[in-house]
């Protein structure tokens, strides 16, 4: 294929024009681009952020690809998430990319589109999920379920609140359980984990493609339920995997699962694909 | 293109030495301070060490160094300047390096040169040339003779007869090489192919079947195979088999100075450490033998996968060096089918 660009490794810089303190743990990060065009990038892709003197790290996307302006939502977990959490308006980051694949937007059109996403992982699915309500005539129905382990964890309150209002996408919000059965006060959607909400609503395989994007175990139940309860069929099941990287260019290794690389032929797979790797995780 | 054939009287071998130092930046086996064979700079044609013996490290190095500057970045006023690193000065001739250790180029080039091209390490390598020098009897531990790699990535070879080499030139560059002191080379009139097949003989180097590539498909089903945690739990992650592995080639990114001035670094890392895979938030590799089988996997049935050829020289260092004696020939064909019972002395469990 050769993608050549000549220097591979040399970050372009970016600065920062707005934090948005989404949780106490978890802020969103405006860029603009000083030297040169944004990336143009498509839903699903991520980059190699990075803060001089901390190292680099991998964020995907967080805003949708039509915007002027390039979002990325960061937990603060460790030593270069942290860095990022220090940062203010006018600070200067590095970055690569875009890499990797994207969500197939056109396969999905004429679909219902349930999107499933839970904690920080809704930062992958926003951009798409914003550009399916633009484009909401292209599906034949958008619903969201949003789960988080606590209230203040919900990352873009101010846009589920929106979403909320909308009559165009069904929203549903939930919590985990603190105490099974017992409502969390003051609370405005469900106290439960994701599992049980699809097998009691029971969304039909037909037509449907859902999209999820969470913690580990979060994904992989989703998955079991939708397999085994609902007869979803693999291939209408897509998350976006989460490998630990440091290239995002296929070279140093680190996200192989089997022969594949996560962040070339990913990161985006849907069930079928991820069940054809050696069950290593 | 294809192959030629010349020979190199042995009388000879000073005079190139010394007229490729003009050209090349030459770099042959010999000892370091502490009288370790090592691939580097000998001072004169004397301290260049003719033996077969493997250095301890490869020479991978000279494509993909343990260390370097992928980035230099500092601050001006309120930018931030950010330079690449600079290509290599001169050409570098690798100077009787060993088959294994020269062949183990062309398979890395694979994922350096496969979609994104790796400008630092493909920059290093469009300036190597690799003269190799075959060895004329099998070292320790190694089992070059059960990969099926023949002289793919060796720009040339020299092949010890009496008194002469017989050089056998492969590529554009070996021939290069020729061309330019080409008064100390005469075209091997003989039948050369005969002249090398006699001294693989004599050497033990011949093929073997059954080669190691045949491993893939039995490894593919072995994946979840019990014995994994039993005989790759000796495994003590210190990753020595990656560092001194000619094809071992995985990499971290790391900062080094401050948010004003400094660099960012490739280094060597390796797939057997606690930390390769793992994030804040999980380590998905979670057992050593986890990780001892993904190196394993990795260069017997993945890259083949992806790439075609072993991510494996044969040349055993990770059999030498590895302090809990784990034989990774001998797990591949255990796990690959080849042999039925497991490694010597480990105890099968169930």
């Amino acid at each position: 294929m050769g993608n050549n660009s000549e220097r591979l490794y040399v970050p372009r810089l970016a600065r920062v024009t707005a934090v948005v303190e989404e949780t106490p743990t978890i802020k969103t990060f405006r860029l603009a681009f000083e030297d040169g065009p944004r990336p143009d990038f498509k839903c699903g892709q991520f980059g190699e952020f990075g803060i001089f003197g901390v190292g680099e790290a991998t964020f995907c996307f967080a805003s949708p690809p039509d915007r002027e302006y390039v979002e990325i939502t960061v937990k603060n977990v460790g030593k270069v998430t942290r860095a990022f959490h220090n940062l203010n308006e006018g600070d200067v980051i590095t970055f690569r990319g875009p890499y990797g694949n994207s969500f197939p937007y056109d396969d999905f059109k004429g679909k219902k589109l349930l999107f499933i996403g839970g904690g920080i992982g809704q930062a992958p699915l926003r951009g798409l999920l914003w550009n399916c309500l633009e484009n909401r005539a292209d599906f034949e129905q958008v619903d969201l379920i949003y789960a988080a382990r606590e209230e203040c964890e919900l990352v873009y309150e101010r846009e589920l609140v929106e979403f909320e209002a909308r009559d165009d996408i069904s929203v549903t919000l939930a919590l985990d359980p603190v105490c099974p059965g017992e409502p969390i006060p003051g609370w405005r959607g469900r106290t439960s984990f994701v599992p049980p909400i699809l097998e009691e609503e029971r969304p039909s395989a037909e037509g449907r493609v859902v999209v999820t994007c969470g913690p580990p175990i979060m994904i992989k139940l989703v998955a079991k339920s939708l397999l085994e309860k609902l007869d979803y069929a693999p291939g209408q099941v897509w998350t976006t995997l989460e490998m630990k990287m440091k290239c995002g260019l296929g070279k140093c290794g680190r996200c192989n699962i089997g022969s594949v690389y996560v962040c070339k032929d990913g990161p985006v797979f849907n069930y079928e694909q991820i069940l054809s790797f050696p069950r290593e995780f | 293109m294809a192959a030629e054939y010349y020979r190199l009287s042995k009388d000879k071998v000073a005079e190139l030495f010394e007229r490729a130092r003009a050209d090349y930046d030459v770099v042959a086996k010999t000892r370091d301070a502490n009288g370790n064979l090592v691939y580097g700079r000998p001072v004169s044609f004397d301290d260049v060490a003719f033996v077969d013996e493997q250095p301890p490290m490869s020479a991978k190095a000279f494509a993909l160094p343990q260390t370097e500057t992928l980035v230099r970045y500092e601050q001006e006023g309120d930018k931030i300047r950010a330079d690449g690193s600079e290509a290599p000065a001169r050409d570098v001739l690798l100077f009787g390096v060993n088959m294994c250790d020269a062949a183990a180029f062309d398979i890395v080039d694979r994922v350096f040169k496969w979609d994104y091209l790796d400008d630092p390490y493909l920059g290093r390598r469009a300036r190597a040339t690799q003269f190799a020098l075959a060895c004329a009897a099998v070292q320790r531990d190694c089992f070059c003779d059960r990969i099926s790699y023949g002289e793919d990535g060796v720009d040339a070879v020299a092949y010890e007869l009496e008194g002469a080499y017989l050089v056998k030139v492969r590529t554009e560059k070996g021939r290069a090489l020729v061309e330019r002191y080409e008064n100390l080379f005469a075209v091997e009139d003989g039948d050369a192919e005969r002249s090398i097949k006699t001294f693989k003989e004599k050497a033990g180097t011949v093929k073997k079947e059954p080669m190691l590539e045949s491993a893939k498909p039995a490894l593919e089903k072995a994946f979840e195979h019990a014995d994994w945690e039993i005989l790759a739990s000796t495994c003590i992650g210190c990753g020595i088999c990656t560092y001194v592995c000619p094809t071992c080639h995985c990499f971290d990114i790391q900062d080094e100075g401050g948010s004003s001035r400094g660099r960012r670094l490739r280094t060597w890392d390796h797939c057997t450490g606690r930390t390769f895979t793992a994030t804040a938030a999980e380590q998905p590799r979670d057992r050593q033998y986890k990780r001892y089988r993904q190196r394993l996997l990795h260069k017997f049935w993945y890259y083949p996968e992806r790439f075609g050829p072993l991510l494996c020289t044969g040349c055993g260092r990770c059999i030498t060096y590895c302090p809990v004696k784990i034989n990774i020939k001998e797990l591949v064909e255990y796990f690959g089918g080849l042999k039925d019972t497991p490694p010597g002395g480990a105890r099968h469990g169930k």
